[in-house]
């Protein structure tokens, strides 16, 4: 009976209504990403918050933790670090920490990473070839992480259509009711 | 339903609404009054406040879809300075956005004017607002009427009643029972208008 309620409220909105109920559902979704940007200004990750995926980095991190990752220029990478980096031709980052580091005074470094759960370091994931990173393939470092928080992105990932169902049912509530 | 109302078409069919939803109730009384205006008075719309908070609304969302976009074509590094100013944009828009409506927009929702066919009585304004708190039944409906001779003088009148009064049962809106009480405020409004002067 609620829904049809809607309907009727639907119904009776005139034009510059329906227009602001449209620009309404625009500014909910323009907020989430202007905050979104904002973080990545100012961290200065193309990627600020990331969900760890796999198990590779215990007892530190577990899937479905949240990492806050900042990539700052100015402070330099060094061994101990936990760095999310992506490899090139991958789309999928990963969180492992710094092993070893090479560098020249230009401030040109080369690093090599290893997860704290793994046997041995990523040289077997690395590009075929390809031995060390370097910063242009790093996201960012590891700052702060929130617990659990991420299996939310795991479960909207593993079923993509329950993701496109809730945020169906989101919109179509927001776009359609009246506040005023 | 046990209302019987004549239903030519569907505009004309009562206004039905769930009876506990605070919402709903303002917003069937708000339009219940607008159509009351537009319909039995004759008042034409005036669109200039809703249009303000269109514009805002507008402007903050293409900002922010300008900043999409261009961050999609220049990947982040690059992008930094513009997501920097249409972000901070976005936000003061969005200040702007809530200072308007709390301050300027003060929950009227319409804004008419009466124009005389004759062309001899000056153009009366009508401006109405109204309140209805979140687990409260008191509806209170405040109409600011202008003659149109004197500029300077206001008269407001006041209507605040249990929205018991309008709704039946099953959350029907007792259209005449409403509009009759609106009536009589902008009759009063009119002549205490005239009393002024």
């Amino acid at each position: 009976m609620e829904i049809f309620s809607f309907v009727d409220d639907v119904k009776r909105m005139d034009k510059r209504q329906a227009i602001y109920q449209v620009l309404n559902f625009g500014m909910i979704i323009s907020t989430a990403l202007m905050i979104w940007k904002g973080l990545m200004v100012m961290t200065g990750s193309e990627s600020p918050i990331v969900v760890v995926l796999s198990g590779s980095m215990e007892p530190a991190f577990h899937r479905g933790d949240l990492l806050l990752l900042t990539n700052y220029e100015e402070e330099p990478i060094r061994a101990g670090d936990i760095v999310v980096f992506r490899i090139e031709g991958r789309d999928i980052p990963i969180v492992h920490r710094v092993l070893k580091i090479h560098e020249k005074n230009d401030s040109y470094v080369k690093f090599l990473t290893k997860g704290d759960n793994n046997q041995v370091d990523d040289r077997g994931l690395y590009s075929p070839g390809q031995l060390w990173l370097e910063k242009k393939d790093v996201i960012g470092r590891a700052r702060g992480f929130l617990p659990y928080i991420g299996m939310v992105t795991i479960l909207m990932n593993d079923y993509p259509q329950l993701k496109y169902f809730v945020l169906a049912v989101l919109g179509f509530f927001v776009l359609v009711h009246r506040e005023n | 339903m046990s209302n019987t109302v004549p239903t030519d078409d569907a505009s004309e069919k009562p206004i039905k609404i769930n009876k506990w939803e605070t919402n709903a109730l303002k917003n069937a009384l708000d339009d219940a009054c607008k159509k009351y205006f537009k319909e039995a008075l004759n008042f034409t719309e005036d669109y200039k406040l809703m249009d303000g908070r269109l514009y805002i609304s507008l402007i903050a969302c293409l900002f922010s879809g300008f900043g999409l976009i261009y961050d999609w074509l220049n990947p982040f590094p690059k992008s930094r300075s513009t997501l920097i100013i249409c972000v901070i944009a976005y936000f003061i828009l969005m200040g702007i956005l809530t200072v308007y409506m709390q301050f300027i927009e003060r929950g009227r929702f319409y804004a008419g004017k009466l124009v005389d066919k004759t062309g001899i009585d000056p153009i009366s304004r009508c401006t109405i607002s109204s309140k209805l708190k979140k687990y409260d039944d008191k509806y209170d409906l405040t109409l600011e009427y202008n003659d149109g001779t004197n500029k300077a003088t206001n008269s407001l009148q006041n209507i605040s009643k249990s929205v018991g009064n309008y709704f039946d049962e099953n959350g029907v809106l007792c259209y005449d029972r409403f509009t009759s009480d609106v009536k009589k405020m902008y009759d009063q409004a009119r002549t205490s208008e005239r009393k002024v002067k």
